[in-house]
């Protein structure tokens, strides 16, 4: 039986204080119930094993990858451990010592070295979305990359881009048929491998169409190619940047116009994968506040203080994802906003799911989505 | 023999299936709480996995359970947010532990009384946020809000925290509590007393710092306060921590009320600035926060403060950093602990009068073992400091480690011989007991033993501890004598079953 030893997340488990600050902001917390699963458990409780050198057991395994990954507990820690992180180091090596991660995960690592998605949709209908209108330049400095949720289900999403960069000229490219999976699955399954694997040849394909920019949509994408990919390959030969920094700053200089009213009252759920980790709360504000006729308001729990949608627990959890998603809803619907706002595929996905089951009435919009409305 | 599937039945039926646990995971995280020792003084303390862990919603919830306790002849542990770190929480005798964190409602906000009844489930940060939008406030609540309950906080005595020196303590604001005894009956502080020993109505006073061994707070009733608009802070650097108290001191007898109010020296400074680089150097540092109805009242209050400890020496700062400083309030202790990575503390209610004496005397020890300590003192009333000094150290290390312990609770010991007062036992302090701050030990345990006789509510915990005094300081003393590596050895030794008995009273 695999045992764990010295690793370099090992001194984040001694640094851990078990003040529990962690346990009153976190998800998976508040759907179990029990110290367990919240990061202050998942930390005594390795620490206990590797300690006592007792061999890893299923529910070991279990119990860290029952996370939302959305990085809530980092904020309230007075240590400032960086429990994402340490999610992904636990992963890594419980793989790495031939511990398997959770079924989903090795299903959806094979469907992406297969049909390049984590569905297991067909390869071939990966460019469906595409409008026949799209024209798309040979060489750009700028590269869109839809992510696969965007291209097989949230193809409003990726539509909605592509619509206001052709209505303002914007000149970028695609690799359509070539496009494939960031790899965040595997990244945050434990394997690297397969994830080292993935971003060579994304790499290698967005290096070779000559981009110097790449932006997604996803923040799923931009958090693995902005954070991880470098910990897999090196440094990259391109900028990663989000759709959401592209859009305000083409707003803010005057390119960008919104022309139409949309007299709605708004609010705005801030994705985990670019408000928490990567800082990027205020350009997608911007964004919304520079629609005309929009009434913004916020949640009670924003910006670094944001609940997580549930949306990373869909890939094992389905049921306390879509659970969690409720909660999200249910918060927008207590601001009396008409539409709930993000900008993420699967955040999206999600709170539409958490919408839908809630019977609520009020509408949910990526934001490339409510932007095209404007133009 | 307690028959495990007759009460697991039992207890699912009180609280239902996603209310309770056993597996191994969960047991081992109730068997913990904030503290970092050995195992092998765990085991030395006695402290064991519970047989399950329960989550009731309601008081008749837990009025059912331990009702069953009672019944099985199973222990009882109570815990809240587990946020302390002398073992309160942890059981020491097979049993079950209520998780009460379940118990989060606001039951009533009643705003010309200005009281609020809450569970014992909720977290002071709730309430704080909760009051805030109503413009109210709870008064004294303690730094570890993010976690800590208001149960927790009632059954640890509530002494100090934020706001103290101006609020006091908890008891001050306790105008009713529930509490399920441990025969199950279910009583109202305000309005009933306890026939079984004797006590009249009004009886509060027996459950707070009681660590839950007399019954289980189900609700609460406490004092709100209206939220002052002003609220200003300072930070003043010293050239000597003693200075720092002599100025501090000098303001209280000026009659000044601080809010808040906590002292730290050098050490504690440079560590910080390991982690925060723009935290202050100084030989010793200040912040205080005063509230007033205007902000400019506030301001008053707090040039009244540099004014005098200007005359002390003592340096302002600026707003800037009073303001970062006072940001960092909910980390206090936490703030370098990474650079151990284990945090190792003492806590000690001292008369400000003897402070001075008490840092003394603990800096003469600490320097005789090579120990660096970093003090940080929070004023808990006019005249009393809640004084934690802090040594960092790599419990990996264990020999060091354990001798690092010995060496604190040689500390806390000459803290107690010069005044000083424990607050809370738990397990760890049991040796100290009658050091306790606020009770009548024999009262108390007259109390246990009429309330509990089978003693099965938080048993072994404040009173009728089960470690022996006399084993305990020796070993003590030996291990912070001896050289680390034979601690090591001493530490295997003492965790080893037939020894263990030794230290049993």
């Amino acid at each position: 039986m695999a045992r764990l030893q010295e690793k370099p997340y090992e001194n984040e488990l001694y640094v851990c204080a078990r003040c529990g600050y962690c346990r009153e902001v976190c998800p998976v917390k508040k759907l179990n119930g029990f110290d367990k699963v919240c990061p202050r458990g998942k930390i005594l409780l390795l620490k206990h094993f590797m300690e006592k050198k007792m061999p890893i057991t299923k529910d070991m395994i279990w119990n860290w990858y029952y996370c939302c990954t959305c990085g809530y507990c980092a904020e309230t820690c007075p240590v400032n451990i960086d429990f994402p992180t340490v999610v992904k180091d636990v992963r890594v090596d419980l793989v790495k010592r031939g511990l398997n991660p959770l079924e989903p995960f090795k299903i959806a690592s094979a469907n992406i070295l297969t049909e390049g998605n984590p569905f297991g949709k067909p390869k071939s209908e990966r460019t469906e979305w595409i409008p026949q209108s799209v024209k798309l330049s040979k060489k750009s400095d700028t590269l869109y990359w839809a992510g696969c949720t965007s291209a097989y289900w949230t193809t409003e999403t990726a539509g909605a881009v592509v619509s206001i960069l052709h209505r303002i000229n914007f000149d970028y490219n695609m690799l359509g048929g070539d496009e494939g999976c960031c790899g965040m699955i595997p990244v945050w399954g434990g394997g690297t491998d397969v994830s080292r694997q993935i971003a060579e040849r994304n790499v290698r394909l967005i290096e070779d169409s000559g981009a110097k920019v790449l932006f997604t949509t996803c923040p799923g994408c931009y958090s693995t190619f902005k954070e991880d990919y470098p910990k897999l390959v090196g440094k990259l030969g391109f900028e990663v940047r989000h759709a959401s920094e592209l859009f305000s700053e083409l707003i803010k200089s005057g390119r960008l116009k919104f022309t139409h009213k949309v007299a709605s009252t708004v609010t705005y759920h801030d994705p985990c994968h670019i408000g928490r980790f990567h800082g990027i709360f205020e350009e997608p504000r911007e964004i919304i506040s520079a629609i005309p006729g929009v009434k913004f308001i916020e949640m009670d729990y924003n910006r670094r203080a944001a609940n997580c949608c549930g949306g990373p627990m869909r890939t094992a959890f389905a049921e306390d994802s879509l659970t969690v998603a409720q909660w999200r809803v249910d918060e927008a619907l207590s601001t009396k906003a008409e539409i709930l706002t993000t900008f993420c595929p699967q955040c999206t996905i999600n709170l539409r799911q958490g919408a839908a089951t809630r019977e609520a009435t009020i509408e949910v919009l990526d934001l490339p989505e409510l932007m095209l409305k404007a133009i | 023999m307690i028959n495990h599937s007759e009460l697991r039945s039992a207890l699912i039926k009180i609280v239902g299936e996603a209310n309770y646990a056993e597996s191994e995971l969960d047991l081992l995280c109730y068997s913990s709480d904030v503290a970092a020792l050995p195992p092998e003084i765990f085991k030395v303390y006695g402290i064991k996995k519970p047989i399950c862990v329960v989550k009731p919603n309601t008081t008749e919830q837990v009025a059912a359970i331990v009702r069953l306790a009672d019944k099985y002849g199973v222990a009882i542990t109570p815990r809240g947010g587990g946020s302390s770190g002398l073992g309160g929480a942890v059981p020491v005798k097979d049993g079950v532990v209520i998780d009460l964190t379940g118990m989060k409602q606001m039951l009533e906000l009643n705003e010309s009384k200005k009281t609020i009844t809450v569970q014992p489930g909720i977290t002071w940060k709730e309430l704080i946020d909760f009051l805030d939008k109503k413009g109210l406030q709870p008064g004294t609540y303690p730094s570890s809000a993010y976690s800590a309950t208001i149960g927790g906080f009632i059954a640890t005595g509530g002494y100090f925290g934020v706001g103290a020196p101006k609020y006091g303590p908890i008891s001050n604001r306790i105008v009713n509590l529930e509490v399920v005894l441990p025969n199950g009956d279910i009583i109202n502080t305000a309005e009933d007393g306890i026939p079984a020993a004797d006590i009249p109505m009004d009886c509060s006073w027996v459950f707070t710092g009681s660590e839950g061994i007399f019954g289980i707070v189900t609700k609460a009733t406490l004092k709100v306060y209206p939220k002052n608009i002003g609220f200003e802070v300072c930070a003043i650097a010293f050239d000597s921590l003693e200075d720092a108290y002599i100025a501090v001191n000098e303001a209280l007898k000026e009659r000044l009320t601080p809010h808040t109010l906590h002292i730290v020296d050098k050490n504690f400074l440079d560590n910080a600035r390991k982690i925060e680089d723009k935290t202050p150097e100084a030989e010793a540092l200040v912040v205080v926060a005063f509230e007033a109805p205007t902000t400019s009242e506030a301001k008053e209050y707090t040039n009244k403060m540099l004014k005098i400890c200007a005359t002390k020496g003592g340096s302002d700062l600026g707003l800037d950093v009073a303001k970062r400083e006072w940001e960092e309030r909910f980390k206090v202790e936490l703030v370098f602990k990474r650079l151990g990575p284990t945090l190792l503390l003492i806590e000690l209610l001292a008369p400000l009068a003897k402070v001075q004496e008490i840092i003394k005397k603990w800096n003469y020890i600490a320097e005789k073992h090579g120990l660096a300590v970093s003090h940080f003192g929070m004023l808990s009333s006019d005249s009393l400091v809640n004084l934690m000094p802090m040594v960092l150290v790599d419990e990996r290390n264990k020999g060091e480690f354990v001798k690092t312990v010995a060496i604190l609770m040689k500390m806390l010991e000459a803290g107690l011989k010069l005044g000083g007062k424990i607050h809370s036992v738990g397990v760890h302090y049991a040796t100290y007991v009658e050091n306790k701050t606020g009770v009548n030990i024999k009262e108390l345990r007259r109390i246990k033993s009429a309330v509990d006789p089978k003693n099965l509510m938080n048993p072994y915990k404040v009173v009728m501890g089960r470690l022996s005094p006399r084993a305990f300081k020796f070993a003590m003393g030996f291990m912070a004598r001896s050289p680390a590596w034979l601690d090591s050895f001493a530490l295997k030794v003492a965790g080893a079953t037939p020894i263990v008995k030794i230290f049993r009273t």
